[in-house]
């Protein structure tokens, strides 16, 4: 696999983290609906730094060369802080429910404090015993309190007024009842006044089953279990978080602070419990893209791609990684036919037991969507001050050039993959339509791409490396 | 002196403490008393079942059901009678009923201070140390303010000796022996009849037992994971099988009881226990006394008083505070302890514990409970018992700075007797004037004889049952007027001529009603539809402050649930409704008796059949006008192929034998017809018409009824249901092998292996 690591000046590591705090702080706030024009352009720079990335010519050189526990814990600080501010289911049953989640969201700030102090304390009465315990075991507390967050807000908002969460949960007893969820009319969530408000008539259906069908079975799966779809993602985000625990510890077993604070990237991501609450399937995505490059990395041969295929079966954007698998050399026509197949084996079914409202669900529904003003990016940006849509051709264009440039200018090979696939979807969101579940995905890429930055590298047991 | 002698000597002290505070009561006629939100838990539940449970055990039955209560009362399935529990067996069965009340209080503190004694000495706590851990326990405000809730009691005292045989498990080497001990104890605790704090208390051991076994082999977590499921697992089954008798009908009972086997989560959570609570560890009565009526009435924002309080004593919280803070780090039971009690809070404060709803969604078994501070008896426990390591500490302190400083060294008087006697002196003082702050005590003759009301409706050679009015109001109301019950009990025990639910018992008059229905109870579903459906058309139904209208139809209702007197403060207003009875009394309003007009027999043959397509229907048929339950039966679609009646059909009913858990009738039916019982339809139920089977169908909603073809027949409704029948082999034969493990273990193993040596 490649080292990236630029020669001179900064480490990649640098950019990484700076285009994942400008990301951050682009969509965080206001639940990733466009509010004010500098969340555009916080988004935009953030996207610039990981294309500059990408140059051998150093167009940004950072004053600060920190070492990569620096970074990282200069990049949780900022993604705590943000969480804690930020991140808010919001259809709670209770106003002390709301609190209660506040509560444990400062818990878990506070004990984020204990990785950036050291107590001096011996640890002779209950207080100081107490400090004691909770700087050794933060790591294990900060999992813990990250596991209750997402129970609570499943717990606390077992009826979120979004249509994802009742298509969703609607799919599963559609198909439960040996029914097609691309047939089936779920909960509409929307009064009268809200459909006239939204869609400008009195009635709404929520009859479009959006996501492909790897999705209905995940979430079977786990309604079946636990009695919640959102489950799910909670397995998701937990299984993700694991996967950069491990694939850390092996590279750092005598630094472990920097496998745990990679760790709590992701756990701590902030919007991870609104999106977890909106039951957007992001987190899933994540996961399976997650385990796609730890099974590359642990030489499976074909379980990575039968991953792969799941996937892109999960939801239609994922599709845009196709392409980009071509990157990795070790590509060959049976494991894109080990994805391709597995894409099918799910795909095919549903297709052929209706085609009509199958295509009409995942496709042409899709392709309907009447862009708001309140979707992060340049569109609605031109929406707002030009009040017309940027034009097709353009983003077109520029898409095309853009995806030409990245198939042409990354390195093969994962991290060249990965790069490629990320800055590809973020502009492409970007140009178009992004919502908070949009670059939420995106920051998790980010963090993979620090994550394998961090395991790339060569030097990666020294002290001097990690301080 | 040795420490056995100095733990006897503590034992006695223990014994001597709770006579000294039950005595009174005993050597002038009187029992503690303690309100409620509405009248007494004490004297209209705990006291009542008890009565009940051992009338009939006296006459020779096992009390299983009792006709006394709302159209009939599952006794031993419901629960709170505590009837297989050892000590209510023996008092109340043999004893004098005032002489068993105030016993069981003694025995009940008396044991609560010896358990937490030993729990304490095998912490390795002194002596004085564990005696002050004992007193702080027993008489703390857990205790004291739940006197009305003997049950919860009765059960909340094993908790200590739980915890002792745990620390004895980890300490012997016989640990199935223990393992069975614990199992028994907890088999007891069950059958005291207090389901919520057997569930605490379970929840709390195995708390304990975790946090012992992973604080003692910290690296050998595979090997603790499989003690730790054997142990429970031995435990599970042994309790499983020993409280089957309870547990049986209990379980069956519960699947169709109105409060159901799961509560939501408002309920659960519904009586809060604020961070404000904290204080009531300093000031026990800083939001006011209810016994004295100044604890805010507003139970849904400031909680329920005796649920939040457990109020120690002032100094025992300060050494439990003591040694959590200078001992946590260097003793591992203070540790545990501290970990847990504070942990319980975790529970205790409910929707305001940012994770209690984890826990109720799951952990198996919350869901069935109101009251999550019920976990404070966990905590209550901890902290006693840390308050027992921080006497210690501070001892060994004042020991060591006397050594040091050479003070006082001669002082052996002062240190040795004079300091103890008073440390022990201001804790049973601040203890007992909290106490006595908060005890009513009620003249057993004055409240158990019966008042004129009793004596005129026992006058009545009728078989029927009564209906109190709006009895919670009027109790209420009567509360206000004495500020509590502390200040004017004589109001109190004039207010008895309501004869509130479940009084009604103790002088043998049947009532439609039953006081814990209110609060979700554990009757059938549909009788506590019925009668909840009956509250709102009786005690709000047109009228105004001092009148209530009752219906036509209502009244008809009643009539058909057997009840022919209605006992009512304010004024009832309907024509079929006659004043048979005024009682005045003075400072009260004249309490009135009416004769309703439709009162029907307990048992009565009907021709008329009227078809409902589903239980529901069967319910909202009662209340149309057009309904007479006199003539018409309402019976499930598939059960009325009865032909209609003819203009002679008559219906000859006689009650030849009425026990508890049988009905024998003649019924001379001039065609064929049914005879409707006007009992709540139970599983358990058997019919017998002339020896055949007959069988008991739904009819009316929430009552019985049995075909009868036309002619001369002796029915007999028993009840025998076969959870009980189950329940009774397996607790037999478990208690069996225990006995023959006792035996085994106890007897016959030393004996071979003192002959083998």
């Amino acid at each position: 696999m490649e080292t990236v690591t630029k020669k001179n000046g900064n480490s990649l590591l640098v950019y990484f983290v700076a285009a994942h705090l400008l990301t951050l702080f682009g969509y965080t706030f206001n639940h990733g609906l466009f509010i004010h024009p500098a969340q555009i352009l916080l988004l935009a720079a953030g996207l610039l730094v990981l294309i500059l990335s990408l140059f051998k010519k150093q167009w940004l050189v950072f004053n600060i060369s920190p070492s990569p526990l620096k970074l990282l814990l200069f990049a949780n600080l900022v993604s705590f802080v943000l969480f804690y501010f930020m991140d808010n289911p919001i259809y709670l049953v209770s106003r002390q429910a709301f609190n209660n989640i506040l509560w444990l969201q400062f818990f878990s700030l506070i004990l984020f404090f204990f990785y950036l102090i050291k107590f001096n304390f011996q640890g002779n009465n209950f207080f100081s015993a107490l400090i004691i315990h909770l700087a050794k075991s933060k790591f294990v507390y900060l999992v813990i309190t990250a596991l209750i967050l997402r129970l609570l807000v499943i717990f606390y908002s077992p009826a979120p007024k979004i249509d994802v969460f009742w298509l969703l949960d609607g799919g599963v007893d559609s198909i439960v009842r040996g029914e097609n969820p691309y047939s089936a009319t779920f909960v509409n969530i929307y009064s009268p006044q809200d459909c006239q408000a939204l869609y400008s008539k009195s009635e709404c259906f929520n009859d479009n089953y959006s996501y492909l069908p790897a999705v209905i079975f995940a979430t079977a799966f786990f309604k079946g279990i636990f009695g919640d779809v959102r489950f799910t993602y909670v397995f998701a985000v937990f299984g993700s978080a694991a996967i950069i625990y491990f694939l850390l510890k092996k590279k750092y077993a005598r630094f472990l602070e920097l496998p745990e604070l990679a760790t709590l990237l992701i756990l701590y991501l902030p919007l991870g419990l609104f999106v977890l609450e909106q039951s957007w399937v992001d987190p899933l995505s994540i996961f399976l893209l997650y385990l796609f490059f730890f099974l590359l990395e642990a030489n499976y041969n074909y379980w990575p791609y039968v991953v792969f295929g799941i996937l892109l079966a999960t939801k239609q954007n994922m599709l845009v990684f196709l392409p980009f698998l071509f990157k990795i050399p070790e590509i060959s026509f049976k494991k894109v036919f080990a994805a391709a197949g597995t894409f099918l084996l799910f795909i095919l079914p549903s297709a052929v037991w209706n085609f009509k409202d199958f295509i009409f669900d995942v496709i042409i529904d899709q392709l309907q969507f009447i862009e708001g003003l309140h979707s992060l990016s340049l569109m609605t940006l031109s929406r707002v001050y030009f009040h017309q849509n940027l034009p097709w051709l353009l983003i077109l264009v520029l898409s095309l050039s853009l995806f030409i440039f990245l198939f042409l200018k990354t390195k093969p090979g994962l991290v060249g993959f990965l790069r490629a696939a990320l800055i590809f979807m973020f502009a492409v969101f970007f140009l178009k339509r992004g919502f908070a579940n949009y670059y939420y995905f995106i920051s998790a890429l980010n963090i993979f791409l620090i994550v394998l930055e961090l395991y790339d590298n060569n030097d990666n047991n020294s002290e001097k490396f990690v301080n | 002196m040795t420490s056995s002698r100095k733990s006897f000597l503590a034992i006695l002290f223990l014994l001597g403490l709770a006579i000294l505070f039950f005595a009174p009561y005993l050597v002038s006629g009187k029992i503690p008393y303690e309100g409620d939100l509405t009248g007494s838990d004490l004297t209209e539940l705990n006291l009542p079942l008890r009565y009940l449970a051992a009338s009939q055990l006296k006459a020779g039955q096992i009390p299983l059901w009792t006709d006394l209560l709302a159209n009939g009362f599952p006794l031993l399935a419901e629960g709170q009678a505590g009837v297989f529990y050892p000590f209510n067996l023996i008092l109340f069965t043999f004893l004098p009923f005032f002489a068993a009340i105030n016993l069981a209080y003694l025995i009940n503190f008396f044991l609560a201070g010896a358990f937490t004694y030993f729990f304490g000495r095998i912490l390795k706590i002194s002596c004085l140390g564990s005696l002050v851990s004992a007193i702080a326990f027993s008489f703390s405000g857990f205790f004291i303010f739940r006197l009305r809730h003997l049950n919860y009691i009765n059960a909340a005292i094993w908790l200590p000796l739980e915890f002792y045989l745990i620390e004895k498990y980890f300490l012997s080497r016989r640990k199935n022996l223990i393992l069975v001990f614990l199992s028994l104890v907890f088999g007891i605790q069950f059958f005291a009849g207090s389901p919520p704090f057997f569930y605490v208390s379970i929840v709390s051991a195995f708390a304990y037992f975790v946090f012992k076994i992973f604080f003692n082999y910290q690296n050998r977590l595979k090997a603790n994971l499989l003690e730790i499921v054997y142990s429970w697992v031995i435990i599970g089954v042994v309790i499983f099988g020993l409280t089957a008798i309870q547990l049986f009908p209990s379980f069956f009972n519960s699947v169709s009881a109105g409060r159901g086997l799961a509560m939501s989560y408002l309920d659960a959570t519904s009586y809060p226990y604020l961070a404000l609570s904290l204080l009531f560890f300093i000031f026990p009565y800083f939001l006011g006394n209810p016994a004295v009526n100044t604890y805010p009435a507003d139970v849904g924002t400031f909680g329920v008083f005796w649920e939040n309080n457990i109020y120690f004593g002032l100094l025992p919280f300060c050494l439990a505070v003591m040694a959590m803070i200078f001992l946590f780090a260097k003793n591992r039971p203070v540790k545990i302890l501290t970990i847990l009690a504070l942990s319980s809070f975790l529970i205790i404060f409910g929707d305001f514990s940012p994770i209690f709803v984890i826990f109720w969604k799951l952990f198996p078994g919350l869901m069935m409970f109101r009251f999550p501070q019920r976990f404070l008896l966990l905590t209550l426990l901890c902290l006693v018992v840390l308050a027992g390591f921080g006497f210690d500490f501070l001892w060994e302190k004042l020991n060591h700075w006397r050594q040091q400083s050479g003070k006082l060294a001669k002082s052996k008087l002062l240190f040795k007797f004079l300091l103890p006697v008073l440390i022990m002196a201001v804790i049973i003082f601040d203890l007992g004037i909290t106490a006595i702050a908060y005890v009513g005590s009620l003249d057993y003759n004055q409240y158990f004889s019966p008042p004129k009301s009793a004596e005129f409706l026992q006058s009545d050679p009728d078989i029927f049952r009564i209906y109190s009015i709006d009895w919670p109001g009027a109790w209420r109301q009567i509360n206000q007027l004495s500020n509590g019950w502390q200040n004017n009990l004589f109001l109190m025990v004039s207010g008895r001529e309501m004869i509130w639910p479940n009084s009604n018992v103790f002088w043998n008059i049947a009532s439609a009603q039953d006081r814990a229905s209110l609060e979700g109870g554990m009757l059938a579903k549909e009788n506590q539809q019925l009668g909840n459906r009956l509250i709102l058309e009786s005690w709000f139904g047109r009228g105004n402050e001092n009148s209530v209208g009752i219906a036509d139809q209502t009244l008809k209702i009643f009539g058909l649930e057997n009840v022919k007197y209605f006992l009512s403060f304010k004024e009832l207003k309907n024509n079929n409704l006659v004043l048979a009875k005024k009682i005045t009394n003075p400072f009260l309003p004249p309490l009135k008796i009416y004769r309703n007009n439709y009162f029907l027999p307990l048992a009565f043959g009907v021709f008329n059949v009227q078809s409902a397509t589903s239980t529901e229907a069967m319910f909202s048929g009662l209340f149309d006008q057009n309904f007479d339950p006199a003539k018409t039966v309402i019976l499930a679609d598939n059960q009325s192929e009865t032909a209609a009646a003819e203009k002679d059909s008559i219906a000859e009913v006689k009650i030849l034998e009425r026990q508890n858990s049988l009905v024998k009738i003649q019924a001379d039916f001039s065609h064929p017809g049914y005879l409707v019982l006007s009992q709540s339809f139970a599983s358990g139920w058997k019919a017998t018409v002339d020896g055949g089977k007959a069988e008991i169908v739904r009819a009316d909603y929430a009552f019985g009824a049995v075909k009868v073809s036309a002619g001369k027949h002796q029915v007999i409704f028993s009840y025998q249901p076969l959870a009980y029948s189950l329940g009774k082999w397996l607790t037999g034969l478990t208690f069996g092998l225990i006995l023959v493990y006792l035996f085994f273990s106890l007897i016959i193993k030393p004996g071979l292996n003192k002959w083998k040596q």
